[in-house]
């Protein structure tokens, strides 16, 4: 019966127009998508080599230097390759975050993290915004697979399925249906199946493409596929409850309609505006106005004091030359100190901008239990490794590594001997590596997934069973 | 011989709500014999169609197909049955030929493209209008093809439910040439509908129903049509309890 | 006539238990809408108070300061709500809510909203603007869609035309009652809306003067939806082909074509990466004065005319602070380095906002989703409008630090001379002007045309279908 239901419905795709074309805006859409994302994915690596060459030129002016024995260029003297914080600045660091094989599946994900950040002691990693310059009033609707299998792929299975079992009730071919297949589920069902093997396959030819076009490998693109595919279930197991039932094409539309608008756009809407409201509305005081007073009382704490704290960050600087010295710093060592105290600082604040951000994609974990379409946004923003939580990771790697490197630069300083190639090229060995997003629990939210799938699945498998009993008003005589 | 009885009633009663549709409904349509139940509309002839297709259930009495009780085992029952609807809606991207093929297929059954053509040709379809779209089909066109789904089933009962209606004289005729084949091949037919003049003309028995009751069976052959009408008339107009109307001798 | 039909249509309604649950769940969803982000606003608007009072009371709490490290301590600005957020919240969580003003340098705005709000911040927040550009649209399309084409399937068209009645009258009935029931929903989400407001101790955010055109533009809306509904269902011929046809349409205004409009003005005027601005400003930057660089070529020529205007020698002998000079000669260069940079990168964000405007001439979903948020004071052009308004301050407060630095009777070379905590109280806290509402809709003619012409081609379209019922040349 499946062959048979098979070929109903692609000869039923190809006489009706309005399959056909849903089908072709389907690809359409999907393969604008791939465009979008793979013109992301250049821009992003691009940016990345960028960053990359300024590293190199920075570090090959320094290497310049030595190689000449000088410590500084001709034009700027006050330059001393000799000091920490030179060294620091010469290294022209920068960590970079590797596109990952499907980073372009998810264009439209909020990520306001960098590509590339040029790391040194005094860098904000707190401050810094997407790689791109993006147009509010076009950012809202970006199209990429998230929205090509999340929101357009149900309407398809809608354009697709929803005259499967409606029309017949409504024309009276059910009927004949009846009498001549045994049951109406005989047929139905293998029909919504075919429907789902259609979109599946449209939405496989996508992520197939998408594969491609920004060269996944295997395991990859068996990820993209399964999670689309399961999509598929989902949205078929309800395709087929609404069509179960449903006594016309009119109501079918009206009661899938309004399932795709409550989960593809209500649910998701709603989720963001209760994720919008955990975002606490003070303008992020603890970030700007806080920030600036303890960035402020750091540059003003007395250098007793300042030492204090240092020695507390660093104990082992205890033993260094320095600690011997009695205060005021002098101007460098101050310096390197006053901003190893302000990262310092601003690890913390981190941490705190962490966990309200954990909170916050709390609630995208909650609903992706409330609407399949959460769900597979949250799973393919985690396959492609952009979006929030990847920007989040990225950022906490950002921060730990200015911390490291103001650490660097104080130690350097505190020991008091003039540094020379070797330790430059230490630093430039000891630089952090890019960053490169893990595809951690990308599969968690297709769990939901699957059990709409099967709730879905089920309920409707019951219903078109309960409707095909001869239907009873009274009790059967019991004699 | 008696034939076994194809479709049997025994008592059947079935309400909707506080409307009773079939009331105690005693019925046997036997291989080879065509019956055609006559009734106004809401006497509760289709309600007695529907019983023998499973789709709605007694509350009182038994139904039978052949034997087999739909409500215990549909599938079983629906196996022994063709039918016939008023209009024979059909999915409307197929053509008639692919139509009885895709209805075939559903019982099980895979007839050759030769086949499907001579069934059409059968039930009167011209072989052009057979490779058309439904979408473009007369209703005598979708009835055509519904009794060419019909012929294909070889079902040992035929159940058609007002199948004459809607259709011009001709076609009528015609449909009605091919029921008497089909009950000459020895199929139980069970028709309903208001059609008295063909009702009597098919031949076989014919039953009046009157607010869910059998209210009178004859033989076709036992009365002319004007005394059909006369009958007919006479049960629709009588209210409920009233003597059966006296039978004119022929 | 077209009363009675449009009372018997309402009636249907009511007497229809069937659709009483999508009609009270859209009620509900933009009542619901409506209060929620209406106490949003108030509270945002009250959180914008405390985060420029802190502000204010921390900058004053520094008590004097060398004014050039005042300059660097720096000013807030933190994007105010729109005049009507509250009924549509736009593009607001997008934007970068806090900008950071000091010297030598613009601030960008930043810590938008959505960067902190998890996966789900990339669909839309949903208000009462919102639920009326898309549900309730989809709402009037099935209840529309089955409206006239009851009365064509049934054959009481047919029945009404033969008796007499006028088709533009039956049309504009069906029309009427859609487009009342529509406005109905729009007041409920504004009354709502207000209330709230004035529940929320918030009423001096009314807005009264943007809140007519913002009825008046949704009411045109909502009218061009119930004449398009009433047209698709007259002209085609069947209900099934009228709601496939509407929701097909629904689906490319409401998704589709903004996203194709996104995709075409972005890859038609293309932004410069975050990295490349400022790569091309500091470029720039680079080829004129660093104030905070003694050797400075460009501010060693201001130093050597200031020397011989004032006849000294040494930049010491200067009566005046000539590294106040320098840093706004710094500031100066900078600012015109930005107004260069910025003003292209402004110039291409326009170019991208008009192409999506011209987009909204075929879409008028968009046209409304747009004019909209430039009613709420939600858009882009607002956002810029904070930004410009905010540089200016910046430009304003720095100069004013510079000439304290530079005249307030420190020497050069003085770098422990603090300007009095008088005088710091004294440079004023950032103040937002929304921009006049005239401005505003400067940039959307192409919307506002866009909608009066969808709304008059699909009543044309209406009167024309019923001319064709009447001549019996359009089925009925």
């Amino acid at each position: 019966m499946l062959r048979l239901a098979i070929a109903f419905e692609l000869r039923a795709l190809l006489r009706r127009r309005s399959a056909a074309v849903a089908l072709g805006a389907f690809l359409a859409v999907g393969a604008i998508a791939l465009l979008v994302g793979k013109g992301r994915v250049t821009q992003w690596r691009e940016e990345v080599a960028k960053a990359q060459r300024a590293q190199d030129e920075s570090i090959a002016e320094a290497r310049d230097l030595f190689a000449q024995g000088r410590t500084s260029p001709a034009d700027e003297p006050w330059i001393d390759l000799r000091e920490p914080s030179w060294q620091d600045t010469y290294a022209g660091t920068r960590v970079t975050r590797v596109a990952g094989p499907l980073a372009g599946i998810a264009a439209g994900a909020v990520d306001s993290a960098p590509v590339a950040f040029k790391l040194d002691r005094n860098a904000n990693p707190l401050t810094t915004g997407g790689y791109r310059i993006e147009n509010p009033e076009l950012q809202a609707g970006s199209v990429d697979l998230v929205f090509v299998l999340g929101i357009l792929l149900p309407l398809l299975l809608g354009v697709l399925g929803l005259e499967v079992g409606a029309r017949e009730r409504q024309e009276g071919i059910d009927r004949l249906v009846a009498i001549y297949a045994g049951q109406t589920r005989g047929f139905l069902v293998p029909r919504v199946v075919a429907v789902a093997f259609i979109a599946g396959t449209s939405a496989t030819l996508v992520c197939v493409g998408a594969g491609l076009a920004f060269g996944a490998g295997p395991r990859a693109l068996a990820s993209l596929v399964g999670a689309a595919l399961l999509h598929t279930a989902a949205w078929s197991g309800l395709l087929l409850a609404v069509v179960a039932r449903a006594p016309s094409v009119r109501s079918a539309a009206f009661a899938f309609g309004t399932l795709w608008m409550v989960l593809a756009v209500l649910l998701p809407t709603a989720a963001a505006e209760v994720a919008l409201s955990r975002v606490p509305p003070d303008f992020v005081l603890a970030e700007s106005v806080d920030a600036r007073a303890s960035r402020r009382d750091v540059w003003e704490r007395e250098d007793a004091a300042a030492l204090r704290d240092l020695y507390a960050l660093l104990p082992e600087l205890r033993r260094s030359p320095v600690a011997a010295e009695t205060p005021p710093l002098d101007r460098d060592r101050g310096r390197a100190a006053k901003r190893l105290l302000a990262a310092a600082q601003r690890v913390e604040r981190h941490r705190a901008r962490r966990a309200e951000e954990v909170r916050a994609q709390a609630v995208s974990e909650q609903a992706a239990w409330l609407t399949p379409v959460v769900a597979l946004g949250l799973a393919l923003e985690r396959l492609a490794g952009v979006g929030p939580e990847a920007a989040s990771a990225y950022r906490e790697h950002l921060v730990a590594a200015v911390e490291a490197r103001a650490r660097w630069v104080v130690t350097k300083a505190w020991t008091k001997a003039p540094l020379g190639a070797n330790d430059f090229e230490a630093l430039i060995a000891a630089a952090p590596q890019a960053h490169r997003a893990t595809r951690e629990g990308w599969s968690a939210p297709l769990l939901p997934i699957l059990v709409w799938a099967l709730v879905a699945w089920m309920a409707a498998l019951t219903m078109l069973a309960a409707g095909e009993r001869p239907a009873r008003t009274t009790p059967r005589d019991p004699r | 011989m008696t034939a076994e009885p194809m479709l049997q009633a025994s008592s059947v009663t079935r309400r909707f709500g506080a409307l009773t549709a079939v009331d105690a409904l005693d019925l046997e349509v036997r291989a080879g014999e065509l019956f055609c139940l006559l009734g106004a509309n809401g006497a509760g002839k289709t309600t007695t169609i529907h019983l023998f297709l499973c789709f709605l259930a007694p509350d009182a009495g038994s139904v039978r197909v052949g034997g087999v009780d739909p409500v215990e085992d549909p599938q079983g029952a629906r196996r022994q049955l063709a039918y016939i609807p008023e209009n024979v809606a059909l999915y409307p991207h197929l053509s008639g030929i692919e139509s009885v093929d895709l209805f075939c297929r559903m019982g099980g059954t895979r007839l050759p493209p030769a086949r499907l053509e001579e069934l059409l040709e059968r039930s009167g379809l011209a072989r052009a209008d057979a490779r058309r779209r439904v979408s473009g089909y007369s209703k005598g066109m979708r009835q055509k093809v519904g009794l060419a789904i019909a012929y294909a089933r070889e079902a040992k009962a035929l159940v058609l439910d007002e199948p004459l209606s809607g259709l011009d004289p001709e076609a009528a005729s015609d449909f009605c040439a091919e029921l008497g084949r089909i009950r000459d091949g020895g199929a139980a037919v069970l028709m309903t509908t208001h059609d008295l003049f063909r009702a009597k003309e098919l031949g076989g028995r014919i039953g009046i129903m009157r607010a869910g009751r059998l209210v009178e069976e004859l033989a076709a052959s036992d009365v002319d049509a004007r005394e059909l009408e006369r009958l007919y008339l006479h049960h629709m107009r009588a209210a409920p309890g009233d003597a059966p109307a006296p039978r004119a001798t022929s | 006539m077209m009363g009675l039909v449009a009372r018997l249509e309402l009636a249907h309604w009511r007497r229809n238990r069937a659709l009483w649950r999508p009609l009270l769940a859209t009620a509900l969803a933009v009542l619901a809408a409506a209060v929620w982000a209406t106490a949003e606003d108030a509270a945002q608007r009250e959180a914008h108070r405390e985060a420029a009072n802190e502000a204010r009371g921390q900058w004053e709490a520094q008590g004097a300061k060398h004014p050039h490290g005042m300059a660097h301590f720096g000013d807030f600005a933190f994007r105010p709500a729109g005049p009507l957020a509250r009924l549509d919240r736009g593009v607001q969580a997008r934007l970068g809510k806090v900008i950071f003003m000091e010297g030598h340098r613009q601030g960008a705005p930043m810590h938008a909203d959505v960067a902190r709000a998890g996966t789900v911040a990339r669909f839309p927040r949903p208000d009462a603007a919102f639920l009326l550009h898309t549900l309730v649209p989809l709402l009037l399309v099935f209840l529309g869609g089955a409206g006239l084409a009851r009365d064509r399937e049934s054959g009481r068209l047919k029945l009404a035309l033969v008796h007499g009645a006028r088709a533009h009258a039956v049309l504009g009935g069906h029309t009427l009652a859609l487009w009342g029931l529509g406005l109905a929903l729009l007041g409920l989400g504004v009354v709502a809306a207000l209330d709230t407001n004035v529940e929320c101790g918030d009423p001096a955010h009314a807005a009264i003067e943007r809140l007519p055109a913002f009825v008046v533009l949704h009411a045109l809306f909502l009218a061009l939806v119930a004449a398009g509904v009433v047209a698709a269902t007259a002209w085609l011929p069947s209900a099934r082909a009228a709601l496939l046809t509407l929701l097909a349409a629904w689906v490319l205004g409401t998704a589709l074509l903004p996203r194709a409009a996104a995709g075409v003005a972005d890859a038609w005027f293309p932004l410069p990466s975050q990295d490349d601005f400022q790569a091309q400003l500091r470029a720039s930057r680079e080829a004129g004065p660093d104030g905070h660089d003694p050797r400075d070529a460009f501010i060693a020529t201001r130093r050597e005319a200031m020397l011989r205007e004032h006849g000294v020698d040494t930049v010491e002998a200067l009566p005046l602070n000539f590294d106040g000079i320098a840093m706004q000669l710094d500031e100066e260069f900078g600012n015109r380095v930005w107004d260069e940079h910025y003003g292209a990168l402004s110039h291409q964000l326009a170019r991208q906002v008009r192409a999506v405007s011209l987009a909204a001439l075929v879409n008028p979903f968009q046209a409304i989703d747009n004019l909209s948020m430039t009613l709420a004071g939600t858009d882009l052009a607002h956002d810029l409008a904070f930004q410009e308004q905010a540089e200016a301050h910046r430009r304003e407060l720095i100069a004013k630090l510079n000439h304290e630095h530079a005249y307030g009777g420190s020497r050069t070379g003085d770098w422990s001379a603090e300007a009095s905590a008088e005088f710091l109280a004294a440079l004023g806290g950032f103040t937002y002007r929304v921009p006049p509402l005239a401005e505003a809709l400067r940039g959307r003619v192409a919307e506002l045309v866009a909608l009066t012409f969808w709304a008059l081609l699909l009543l044309a379209l209406q009167r024309r279908a019923a001319r064709r019922l009447e001549r019996g040349t359009l089925a009925c």
